[in-house]
């Protein structure tokens, strides 16, 4: 696994090539390369195309995937039938330099299959991820010292109805478990605020919100307005 | 997904090809020689008009004379060429058709712009700031100018938003001031098709005939075999599940909620859908998005940073409620 990764990464670029230490990740590479050719750098940008993409890529793992089957389908048909595809091999090809390029084109056919199982190995693919934006973190930042102060201020009230409680001998009612309130909209509304990059279309004839800029900017008529 | 079926559409077509050749060398001598005596007339007919255009042009000195005879001969081959020239013709056509530019105009790109050039290009930048709460980022692509056009009369079928090879095309009245609300998402919704590779594989399907014609299926010239899987396979197969990666990506633009918005309005209308249509159900379409939505509030709401209900809304839904 890690050496498929190195080798990955050798091929891409990403790291910097070292002979001392790379040399087994070398011979490696020029040992597969003699028997297959290029079709590990072929699976290399394969999968790299393919995980190239944060928001698309399951289609194009699913198009891979296709071509994969398809060409193991047809590498399938070449090695049963061979007999019936080598009556076509021109006679004129010198065998010693033409098989071995054939075999190469053959490998080829698998590069979709060697990617799949590179992605599976190794998997290069990193779907999206909401984070928060430095607004949302200053938001959360004032939500979260707002709550401590509510729950100070809370603990402070439950120490004072118990020693109350206490100075008079009754028993405290338990702390009920805080429950987090759901918002009540459909989602749909709940959505509307931050969703919502655009002001509302305004009626015809009626003047724009004097507190949007982009607002003011958006339903200038003339170049004026607009700058 | 587009590469693999741009392929399997050549491989559709080249099947087109052959059995062309098979019409023409096969199917149409064997309906001659099964034709009644009293139709032999027609047999003569339909070989003289096959084989007089082929003399003439053997007399044409600087054509090789090998081919009208090869033509004489192997009739197959004739089909085969038509089939080519089909295709030809198509491809001009398309390539005419994109590259005429009588009815659209030119906004005036500078910093800023044109008045319509400054309003695509903000709500380029209101993509690329929605685009920024997603990791790994999401480059978006933009159309480097587009074209706006203005709408006749009532019978113009364009669409308001589309695209003419790799050239966007927006209607003028959509450019508008008032319409930006209609502007944004479906300028998102447009840009995902740019940011992949439908648009690649959309002009390359726009190589190929828009419909059936009866004196292609009659003639024997297949043309009707690549078309078939253009107009019935793929819109089922993939477009409409474009149509639904289109949305997602507009709903990463932060044009989710407007979208949204806008299918729902469509919604009074009465939703009719044909077999082969390349669109999704409006219906299936708000679903995808609501889900898309509600993931990312409850998202927020985890975070602790989902809006406050305001009091006025939260009384409003109870009395709903209640």
């Amino acid at each position: 696994m890690k050496l498929l990764r190195h080798l990955h990464d050798l091929c891409k670029g990403e790291v910097a090539l070292d002979l001392h230490a790379d040399w087994p990740c070398l011979l490696v590479m020029a040992g597969i390369v003699a028997l297959t050719g290029p079709l590990v750098f072929l699976a290399c940008a394969i999968q790299d195309w393919c995980a190239g993409t944060s928001w698309d890529y399951e289609d194009r793992w699913r198009g891979t995937r296709a071509f994969a089957v398809t060409f193991l389908v047809v590498a399938l048909l070449l090695v049963l039938v061979r007999g019936f595809f080598l009556q076509f091999w021109p006679p004129t090809l010198s065998a010693l330099f033409w098989y071995p390029v054939f075999w190469w084109c053959l490998c080829l056919l698998f590069s979709p299959a060697l990617a799949l199982f590179m992605e599976r190995l190794d998997p290069r693919t990193r779907p999206l991820e909401r984070i928060l934006l430095p607004a949302e973190v200053a938001q959360q930042q004032t939500v979260v010292a707002s709550e401590k102060k509510m729950t100070r201020l809370k603990s402070t009230r439950t120490k004072q109805v118990t020693a109350q409680a206490n100075e008079k001998d009754i028993v405290p009612p338990s702390p009920q478990q805080r429950k987090t309130k759901r918002d009540p909209r459909p989602i749909y509304e709940a959505w509307a605020v931050p969703q919502h990059i655009l002001p509302p279309a305004p009626a015809r004839g009626s003047m724009p919100s004097p507190s949007s800029k982009r607002d003011r900017r958006d339903e200038g008529e003339s170049l004026a307005d607009i700058f | 997904m587009g590469r693999f079926l741009a392929l399997c559409t050549l491989l559709a077509d080249v099947l087109g090809l052959a059995a062309s050749y098979v019409a023409g060398a096969c199917i149409f001598p064997a309906i001659g020689s099964i034709l009644p005596g009293w139709l032999s007339w027609l047999r003569d007919l339909c070989v003289h008009l096959y084989q007089a255009p082929l003399f003439w042009m053997s007399l044409i000195p600087s054509m090789p004379h090998a081919l009208p005879l090869a033509l004489i001969h192997h009739p197959g081959l004739t089909w085969g060429l038509v089939y080519l020239c089909a295709h030809l013709w198509y491809l001009t056509r398309y390539l005419w058709r994109r590259c005429r530019e009588t009815d659209l105009a030119r906004p005036q790109p500078g910093a800023p712009g044109g008045r319509r050039w400054e309003i695509v290009q903000r709500r380029y930048a209101d993509f690329r700031e929605a685009l920024e709460r997603f990791r790994p980022e999401i480059p978006l692509k933009t159309p480097p100018t587009f074209r706006f056009f203005e709408r006749k009369n009532h019978r113009d079928a364009r669409a308001e938003l589309g695209w003419r090879g790799r050239v966007l095309v927006i209607d003028q009245a959509l450019l508008s001031p008032e319409r930006q609300q209609e502007l944004a998402p479906g300028l998102a919704h447009q840009l995902a098709y740019y940011n992949s590779e439908d648009l690649w594989f959309r002009s390359f399907l726009n190589c190929y005939p828009d419909g059936f014609l009866w004196v292609q299926c009659i003639s024997g010239i297949c043309l009707w075999l690549p078309t078939l899987v253009k107009l019935c396979v793929w819109p089922t197969v993939y477009w409409r599940g474009r149509v639904l990666v289109a949305d997602r990506f507009a709903y990463y633009c932060g044009q989710g909620y407007l979208l949204y918005r806008h299918l729902r309005e469509q919604g009074a209308v009465e939703e009719r859908r044909s077999f082969w249509s390349p669109d999704p159900l409006r219906a299936e379409r708000i679903e995808h998005l609501e889900a898309l939505l509600g993931s990312e509030f409850a998202w927020m709401e985890r975070q602790g940073i989902a809006q406050p209900v305001p009091p006025l809304a939260q009384e409003r839904h109870r009395l709903k409620g209640g």
